[in-house]
Formats: C-alpha cells, structure tokens, sequence
C-alpha cells in the first residue's frame, strides 16, 4: 500500500483533540470527512488510535480476578440476564455499494443496546422481551418483578404505576406483584384477565397453545374470561390452584387435539371454559424461572415446546407414541444434547440432531426390552 | 495459544461450560485492562467485559468470527465501552465534548481491533516497550506526551502547566502518537 506522506497540521490537531473526547461537532465533521475520504487515511487514523491505547498508562494484569469475576458472571447468566448485541454495518471503506455490506459486514462490528430488549413505542408503551432460548428478569416501575420465560414479551403503558398498573403479556411470565390496595395489578392475555392486588403467580398464554393456565402461590387473584361473552366468567383462585382456560379456536391441528375437542364442546356445553385444579405443586409450574427446573411425570408431548423454547430449538417426533413417555427430573444448567442423552437412558427413544433441529424416534429394540420388563 | 483459543470456541458452540470458563480465566484480564484504558471507570469496564461475555455466551451459535475469537471480544468490548462513553457523557470528558454525537460514536466504532494490536496489548512487555520507546522522544515531546498519557491530563491542563500555547502541546502529542505509530507498525513485520 501506498504510504500516506503527510497529514494536514489541522487534521493532526482534531485527532488529538477527538482522542481526548474533546472535540465540538463543526471540528468533527471535518475530521470525519478526512478519516472516510479513503482506506489510507482510515487505516492510518485506527493505527493512530491504537498507539493511543497502547501506550495509555492502565491498571495492572491481575490474573486472579478472574475467578470471582466468573462466579458473578455465571450468576447473572442463571439469573436470565440477556445482553443484545445488534450488529451495525461497518462504513464501507470504499464507496461501494451499500448491498454488499449488507451481505460482508455484519459479522464484526456490534452495538449494544440497554441491557433487556426494551423498545418505546410513540413514548406511551414499553415492550419487554424474552427472545427464544433465554429468560429475563424485569423490575416494573412499581417495584413489582417479573420472570419472562423464553420467547414472552410484555407490554406496559407509560401510565402504569400512575393510574393503572395493566401489564399485557404473551408467552409465561411469574409475577411477585407489590401489593397496592388502591391500584389492581392486571395482567391481560389473549383471552384471559387476571387481577391481583398483592400475591405470587404464574402466568401462561402462549399463542400457539390450546390452554391459558394461571397457577397461584400466594394470595388472592380472579381470573376472567374475556373471549366468549356468553361465558364471561370471574372466578377466584387460592393459593395452590390452577386455572386452565380452554381457547375456543378451531385451530387445533396436532394429534393429542382430538380429546382436547372433545373437552372444548363439553365445556361449552356446560357454558365453562375455566377449569379448576386445586393442591397444585406450585414448584412444577413456576420452576422455570429458577436455576433447578422441576419436572415430574410431564409427557414428553407437553414437554418439548417447553425444551423448544428454553433452548431455541426445533424438536420432531417421528412417531406420535413418542409424545405419551413421561419424565421427572431436575434440569439446572444441562445442555440439551445432555437432556437427550437422559431421555435416551430412560426410554427406548433416540435422538438425532440435525442443525437447530431434534427428531426423536423409538428405538425399535430397546422398546421390546422396555415393553417385556414393564410386563414382568 | 490462538490455536488453542479457537479449539475452545469450537468447544464452546457445542455448548461446553468448561471451555467457557478457560476462555473467561484466560482473556479477562486483558479484556478489563483494555475496558480501563477507555473507559477510566473500574466498576464499568468490569461489567463490560461481563457482558461480553454473557452475550457471546448466549449468541455463541449465532456468531460467525471473521477474525479470531479474541480480536472479536476486544472488538465487542471496545465498542460496548464506546457506547458506554456515550450514554454517560460525563466520566472523564469535559463539560463541552460533544461525545454523544453520533459522529463521534461512528468514527469510533470504525475502529478495528486487529489480531496484531491484541498481540501486543496482551503481552506482558509492551508496557516496558512503550516505555522504551517513549525514552527515545526528544525532551519536550516526551515530557508532554507522558503527562498525557501516564498522568491523563489534557492538552489544555497540560499548556497550562508548561505555559505552552494549546496549539504546540496538540502537535506534540501527535508527534509522538505517530512515532509510536511507526515503531510498532516496525515491530510488527
């Protein structure tokens, strides 16, 4: 490359001046325009900016921090924290086109954004999203926290705390609601309210599944219906109860449906759609959001969007059979090729991945052995 | 050691902790020194490097490296610092610096952390290195590059205490930034 013989005094001057943070926008600007005019003075100026942190004076290597800073490090990654790193195109060096930066440049240069994923829309909601294969912690402006399981979002005004404290959620969420006897908190889903003042509870209500269940911890909440008015309901949950509302949509396609239609219609006919179960193991459904996940005697069919979600992963079953086994078991930092391997040990199942994608299929021989000690 | 670096990646997109904490055990150092050096903030340069590595962690099998692994993580901490400059706009800059524009983020964020500038900023010898070579500067330009360099004062605090105009302190600092420059460009072949 061709070696850049002299940089104007003035240019000198503003890259002092930017190094040190110490630069107004007129200066900037122009600087700018040298530094983008071509590749010699944009590689010149990193060299510049290297040497400039090289020789800063700084604080010693010490080796030994590292291993508290990796325990709190790890604590905070079991807490759910997500970091989003958006990548942003790097500057095209030359003037070619932007489309091929678009295809080059994401890979090296990021940006950061707040550490949850939280947008304003028209400055009166706030978005907060759990992507798939993560969990999040959220403080809501009252204090009240909020656990969002994998692939949830919840949205909140910016008068919540103020006049209302509504919150609308898709997806799972476990609430520690702040009591306030003058504001109720309300967690609206797609079908489903929920009203509390001051308690513990679950939430979940993810599009793509047949049943909204709330599960209660502590205290007291009422839950309505919203969708069918006929069967505008409010009942009131104790602790230990779950409420499961059965949606009213045709949109049940996979194989366990058939009964669940069967519920429906009976539901309908008995003009209920919310059903209760009491003495519920609260653990079971809100363990999630903790480090030691509990799971007993759950279908491996309910199971899986679960393990889809957590993970971020695709899961196929090759036969629907496979659906009926049921597991227990403690899930704490296990990867999922290690869950597989555990399913693998405790039913005549296999797994195969391919990409992001699990299929599980019997193992013909192992299910013999499996049917003849069962029989035994 | 770049060999071993990059087998711990492949370690790590399979989903291994293990590898994940040799990687953390052996570049957090460096990674919290060079956050220092930007940011002159120990609490934030910590939790910087922290969240690079919770977010390499979580997006290990959305990342595809260009360059090496650890030029990538000097690269996200360098940009999360800048970032970082931008959002509090106090820290070391002065009351007038326009450091939250976006200019400034964009010239810095063109910033490219190379596998040569990790390799010296990772060993040992380039603080007596940097030292040698600043031994080498005539007089006065040492005598102000330190100043900004060791003890963080501005041209300004600087042209004040050797009653020198700003303008002479400024093209001083760079005479010296651009022998330096030149000297580790040297080193580097």
């Amino acid at each position: 490359m061709q070696k850049l013989k002299n940089i104007p005094e003035e240019i000198q001057l503003l890259i002092v001046d930017f190094l040190e943070g110490n630069i107004n926008d007129q200066e900037l600007n122009k600087l700018n325009q040298w530094i983008f005019e071509n590749d010699q003075h944009l590689n010149e100026f990193n060299a510049l900016k290297s040497a400039w942190l090289l020789s800063e004076k700084s604080i010693p290597i010490c080796v030994e921090k590292s291993v508290s800073a990796l325990s709190k490090m790890k604590e905070i990654i079991d807490q759910g924290k997500i970091i989003h790193i958006k990548p942003f195109w790097r500057f095209s060096r030359i003037a070619v086109s932007w489309l091929i930066f678009f295809l080059v440049g994401i890979s090296a240069s990021l940006i950061v954004n707040k550490p949850y994923q939280v947008k304003r829309e028209q400055h009166t909601k706030t978005n907060i999203t759990a992507p798939l294969g993560s969990k999040s912690l959220v403080d809501l402006p009252d204090g009240t926290k909020v656990w969002l399981n994998a692939d949830s979002r919840i949205t909140y005004n910016n008068t919540y705390g103020i006049s209302d404290r509504d919150v609308q959620l898709t997806g799972e969420a476990y609430f520690i609601v702040i009591t306030n006897k003058k504001i109720p908190f309300i967690v609206r889903t797609s079908d489903v309210l929920v009203k509390a003042l001051g308690t513990k509870f679950n939430v979940k209500a993810y599009p793509n599944e047949k049943t909204i269940t709330t599960t209660l911890e502590e205290g007291k909440i009422e839950v309505t219906s919203l969708s069918e008015p006929s069967l505008n309901k409010t009942i009131f949950l104790k602790p230990n109860e779950t409420a499961t509302y059965f949606k009213l949509e045709k949109t049940v396609g996979v194989s366990l449906a058939q009964e669940l239609k069967e519920e429906i219609s009976q539901r309908i006919e008995n003009k209920s759609n919310i059903e209760i179960i009491p003495d519920v193991k609260t653990e079971l459904v809100t363990s999630w959001k903790d480090q030691t996940w509990i799971i007993e005697s759950q279908p491996l069919g309910t199971l899986a969007p679960i393990l889809e979600r957590r993970y971020n992963i695709e899961i196929d079953f090759a036969s629907d059979e496979i659906m009926k086994y049921k597991f227990t078991g403690k899930i704490q930092r296990e990867t999922i090729e290690q869950i597989m391997i555990a399913l693998e040990l405790s039913a005549p199942i296999q797994y195969r991945i391919e990409k992001s994608r699990i299929i599980l299929s019997i193992n013909k021989k192992r299910q013999k052995q499996y049917i003849d000690y069962t029989n035994n | 050691m770049s060999k071993c670096i990059d087998y711990l990646w492949n370690r790590i997109q399979q989903g291994d902790e293990k590898a994940f904490d040799t990687l953390f055990k052996e570049l957090y150092p460096y990674l919290r020194c060079f956050a220092y050096r930007l940011l002159h903030n120990l609490p934030e340069a910590e939790e910087i490097v922290q969240d690079s590595f919770i977010s390499l962690w979580q997006n290990k099998n959305q990342i595809v490296l260009r360059g090496s692994l650890r030029s990538y993580l000097y690269q996200i901490v360098h940009n999360l610092s800048i970032n970082r400059l931008a959002q509090f706009k106090t820290q070391k800059f002065k009351p007038n610096s326009i450091v939250n524009s976006e200019q400034w983020l964009q010239i810095h964020k063109s910033y490219e952390v190379e596998d040569s500038f990790v390799e010296k900023f990772m060993a040992k010898e380039t603080e007596n290195l940097m030292t040698k070579i600043i031994e080498q500067l005539p007089e006065k330009c040492r005598e102000i590059f330190m100043l900004s360099r060791f003890e963080n004062l501005s041209y300004i605090e600087i042209s004040q205490k050797l009653q020198l105009s700003p303008t002479t302190v400024r093209v001083q600092i760079f005479k010296a930034l651009k022998f330096l420059k030149e000297f580790l460009e040297r080193i580097n072949r």
